[in-house]
């Protein structure tokens, strides 16, 4: 069955738009202007998780799931990993688990905040 | 409600210090997430209308290990007497008065908002300065007698990475990229260190300039005495760059001018190395608070979509964290 239309991401955008080219306008206290962008800001990140995290969610399982020689979903994963970490199984010098570890981070702010300064140094190919 | 606070900070003022808060003038200003902040003119005995700030406890729990608003009014008057530009204190309120903890103290005028700071062009000249500023006037903070500062925790180095390991344990959350920092952190402890008053929190927010100056350290808060390299490694985390990431001191200058400016103050060298435990350090711990002030939200101790929004700025300090680790410091 269809997605219920307009989708979910539309109905965000309809809402971003309304809060931020409208309502945010014509508010004259500062804290609600300035909650209001956090508002729209929330909504923005909502709507890129929609676009954006499940396709996330298999890439992180998959990486970890490879990095532990481990089945099992994405909170067994980072739980496991966690407690071997703890353990002293990993050398904080093992570039697998590095590189691992700095591949999800910058999944998860593309999501979170793809204006970020150090994502946009990392995903522009500038030196960081 | 903020009438009553008022009319009894008043009676109180007059009562214990002969000091008259004109009500008339009092305004909220902006505070922190434990902090209310006034603007008020005071009379006393030859002084009329002098613009004064209040500063009182929220009421809400502070981050783990931030000072009372009796502590905080101690460390900043310490620090004033040895000279650190911070505004003067003039009294602490008292318990009896029941309207809780807080001081009065000095007005300063100028500006702290750090993208105005960075950006806009009437603060060029002081933008050049100010690398050089932040050295001697932590080298200033760090020279203020502990024995001014009694009142104050002494954390070690160790202490303060276990400390925070505590906190994020109590929140029961898997991220891997945390577990690997304190790992990679408690490889690298700074083991000999000297032990002085660290203001905890030295970055843009918290600090005044005009046109021409620094004019002001504020929020004592944090503070506490531990390893001064501390409050350098804070200056360098990437959130208090604020988008300028490649001016690695505050977004606004080179560690190197930093260093030298500290080093010309107090006499001792810089090790660049435990600055850089330091600013890793930075970036955990304000992951950290992040979570901490999420979970604040989460179990309704105080909501607000500020507190929720912040708990999807804790990817940037695992980004930072893994950046830092693998490519090393700018």
């Amino acid at each position: 069955m269809a997605d219920n239309w307009p989708n979910d991401a539309a109905l965000l955008e309809a809402v971003i738009e309304f809060l931020r080219d409208d309502l945010r306008l014509q508010l004259t206290e500062n804290r609600l202007r300035y909650n209001t962008l956090i508002a729209v800001n929330l909504l923005g990140i909502v709507k890129r998780g929609i676009e954006q995290q499940a396709e996330n969610h298999r890439e992180e399982k998959d990486l970890l799931q490879a990095l532990l020689d481990s089945p099992g979903e994405c909170d067994q994963l980072n739980r496991l990993l966690c407690k071997e970490i703890d353990e002293g199984r990993w050398s904080t010098k093992d570039a697998s688990l590095q590189q691992t570890l700095l591949k999800i981070a910058v999944k998860k702010v593309a999501i979170d905040n793809p204006l970020y300064s150090t994502y946009q140094q990392l995903t522009q190919g500038k030196t960081p | 409600m903020v009438a009553e606070f008022i009319e009894k900070l008043s009676q109180g003022l007059r009562d214990s210090f002969g000091i008259t808060l004109h009500a008339e003038s009092v305004k909220a200003l902006s505070g922190g997430a434990a902090t209310e902040i006034y603007y008020g003119e005071i009379s006393a005995a030859t002084e009329h209308h002098k613009p004064a700030v209040i500063r009182r406890s929220h009421g809400g729990k502070p981050f783990a290990g931030a000072l009372s608003k009796r502590q905080e009014a101690a460390v900043q008057a310490a620090a004033h007497r040895y000279r650190v530009p911070t505004p003067a204190v003039y009294c602490d309120f008292q318990d009896h008065w029941g309207i809780g903890e807080g001081y009065v103290m000095e007005y300063c005028r100028g500006e702290t908002l750090p993208q105005k700071i960075l950006r806009d062009d009437q603060f060029a000249l002081v933008r050049g300065d100010l690398t050089t500023l932040c050295g001697t006037t932590l080298a200033a903070i760090h020279q203020v007698p502990k024995t001014a500062v009694s009142m104050l925790p002494q954390r070690t180095a160790q202490e303060s990475l276990t400390i925070l390991r505590n906190i994020y344990d109590s929140y029961a959350l898997d991220l891997p990229i945390f577990n690997f920092a304190f790992r990679y952190l408690t490889e690298r402890l700074p083991t000999k260190h000297a032990m002085t008053l660290v203001h905890g929190d030295f970055r843009l927010g918290n600090l005044m300039v005009d046109t021409a100056t620094l004019l002001a350290v504020l929020d004592w808060e944090l503070a506490h005495i531990g390893d001064p390299m501390e409050d350098l490694g804070w200056l360098c985390v990437n959130a208090w760059r604020f988008g300028n990431s490649d001016l690695p001191v505050g977004g606004f200058g080179l560690r190197e001018a930093l260093f030298e400016a500290y080093e010309a103050t107090t006499g001792t060298r810089v090790d660049p190395h435990t600055v850089q435990y330091w600013e890793l350090f930075g970036v955990l711990k304000w992951g950290v608070i992040c979570l901490y002030q999420t979970q604040v939200h989460l179990k309704g101790e105080e909501r607000s979509v500020e507190r929720a929004a912040i708990g999807r700025r804790v990817s940037e300090t695992e980004l930072d964290i893994m950046n830092l680790i693998v490519h090393g410091w700018n």
